[in-house]
């Protein structure tokens, strides 16, 4: 049968000096005399040195710009009005002379239909009258008829 | 010279004209980052970003895991940067957030089991001869494969413990669990690594 001792689960405690002050020096004389707790601090002190190797691993990458990328990507994307040409104005020339004359229209047949224009009137509309071009007054004539 | 907890780094301040060598606490660089400035956050990870990917490759025993969790790892804290305070130590909180990372993407792919690092796994050479470096590689591959037949857990709570050098406090703030599980994973991993590669009979 295996030797056991019930203080062998102190030992990693032990040696990371998780025990307080008085049972860390109590457990320190314990493992001087108990071969079980005295091989298992060795061993754990051994498996510690062992994999404090490990920590010699390095990041070959430089994570800093590969990080500050994912994080410029997600960023909300900000871009500046694109600048104009001078020639490029020219382009717009057409369009603009196109809204110019329908503005002109516009204005125009706007003043026929409200009257406000009637310098501007053609004689040909005056036939749709009530007192077409160069008949006498109706009303008045009728009136002085009686 | 840099004290544990700072880092010396060459800053343009905001509205001086020379450069000046300013050391910063992660507090200071983190406090920076959380209004926007992503040179201070980039400091950060260059601070880190060894640790971190350490951490990683020997929890998933894969480089291009390793590389682009330690990516999600930074860009999820970048995110969750206005909820760090400086009482929480920055290095402990980028380390559960590693964690949750990688527990998360090992229980999804459903591949909790470790991989073991390949044959290039690089091993340091120490200034020995060939022969002793050849040993040294061997037995720093018997320890990878041994990490890799613990539980995550234990192995996790290992290799902060030895390798990154945390207390149980800190291991129970970045792995979420009490001191007393933290102190318990150690131990029932060391004593699985013992058994598997540095057993001495009494």
């Amino acid at each position: 049968m295996k030797e056991s001792c019930p203080r062998i689960g102190e030992v990693s405690a032990f040696m990371d000096g998780a025990l307080s002050g008085p049972a860390r020096d109590e457990f320190a004389g314990h493992a001087k005399t108990c071969p079980l707790c005295g091989a298992r601090l060795l061993e754990f002190t051994a498996l510690s040195e062992r994999l404090k190797t490990l920590r010699d691993t390095r990041c070959e990458a430089d994570l800093a710009r590969l990080v500050d990328r994912r994080l410029a990507d997600r960023a909300p994307a900000r871009r500046a009005p694109r600048k104009r040409a001078w020639w490029q104005n020219w382009q717009l020339a057409p369009q603009g002379l196109g809204v110019a004359a329908a503005l002109a229209m516009g204005v125009y047949l706007g003043l026929l239909l409200t009257g406000g224009g009637a310098a501007m009137r053609p004689s040909a509309m005056a036939v749709f009258d009530a007192s077409p071009p160069g008949a006498l007054c109706a009303g008045r004539c009728s009136r002085e008829g009686h | 010279m840099a004290s544990l907890g700072t880092f010396a780094f060459p800053v343009r301040l905001i509205g001086a004209d020379v450069d000046q060598q300013v050391e910063h606490t992660d507090a200071d660089w983190a406090r920076l980052a959380q209004k926007g400035d992503r040179t201070a956050f980039a400091a950060l990870v260059r601070k880190h970003q060894d640790r971190i990917y350490r951490h990683l490759l020997r929890l998933t025993g894969s480089r291009d895991e390793a590389l682009e969790l330690a990516q999600e790892t930074f860009v999820k804290a970048w995110q969750a940067l206005p909820e760090w305070y400086p009482d929480a130590q920055f290095h402990t909180w980028l380390f559960r957030i590693a964690s949750n990372t990688a527990m998360d993407l090992l229980r999804r792919r459903k591949i909790v089991d470790f991989v073991a690092l390949e044959e290039r796994f690089d091993a340091p050479a120490g200034g020995a001869g060939p022969e002793a470096q050849l040993e040294t590689k061997q037995r720093l591959l018997a320890l990878q494969k041994a990490l890799g037949r613990l539980p995550a857990e234990q192995r996790e709570a290992v290799l902060l413990r030895e390798v990154e050098g945390l207390s149980y406090a800190e291991i129970a703030l970045a792995t979420g669990v009490t001191e007393g599980t933290v102190k318990s994973r150690i131990a029932r991993g060391r004593e699985a690594l013992v058994a598997d590669t540095v057993r001495i009979e009494p």
